[in-house]
């Protein structure tokens, strides 16, 4: 049983070494992951109402609600370029 | 007011703020401000659909009237005739017809 503060991000045996080693941290540094989280188990809070966008801008920006407007492009604009 | 193109964006835009609030209502059933803002724009929608119709054409067949739709006459075969308006208006994916609809409806008209 691993140790319960441990969140299994660590393999049991090392993997070989090579280009596709492990990036998991050595043994004893920490590994960063929050305490008491676990690989694989996604905790969702449910999303509070708040003022939605204009009818207009929504459709442009693709959602309603801005706490989901997350345009993942590098530059941070969104497709159509603004 | 705005010609068919604008009142055409006007319902797109409409109707994809209706279809985000319904999908937060699935998972919020009990939330008073979204159902408020979704009667609000379902509303707003069916208001939009109505006058489209009346001045253009029919978009879905529950604003098909005969005796109301299409005033403005522009692309139907049957100018000034009672006639069944469902087929009235460009074909929606006679995009050269919808993007300059205002000029394509005005030659197009009654041929």
């Amino acid at each position: 049983m691993s140790n319960p503060s441990d969140c299994g991000c660590r393999t049991a045996s090392p993997l070989p070494a090579g280009p596709t080693a492990s990036s998991a941290p050595p043994a004893g540094e920490p590994c960063g992951c929050a305490p008491g989280v676990s690989l694989a188990i996604v905790t969702v809070p449910l999303q509070p109402w708040e003022t939605p966008y204009e009818p207009a801008e929504a459709l442009q920006r693709g959602t309603i609600f801005p706490s989901l407007d997350k345009p993942f492009f590098a530059a941070g604009g969104d497709l159509l370029g603004r | 007011m705005a010609d068919r193109n604008a009142l055409l964006k006007q319902i797109g835009e409409t109707s994809f703020t209706l279809d985000e609030l319904r999908l937060y209502l699935d998972t919020h059933p009990l939330d008073e401000n979204a159902m408020a803002a979704y009667s609000e724009h379902a509303a707003r929608r069916r208001q939009l659909l109505q006058e489209y119709a009346d001045r253009f054409e029919p978009l879905t067949c529950g604003c098909i009237c005969p005796e109301t739709n299409g005033s403005s006459e522009t692309c139907t075969k049957y100018p000034g005739q009672k006639h069944w308006t469902w087929a009235d208006g460009p074909i929606p994916w006679d995009t050269e017809a919808n993007v300059c609809a205002k000029t394509a409806g005005a030659a197009k008209g009654g041929n």
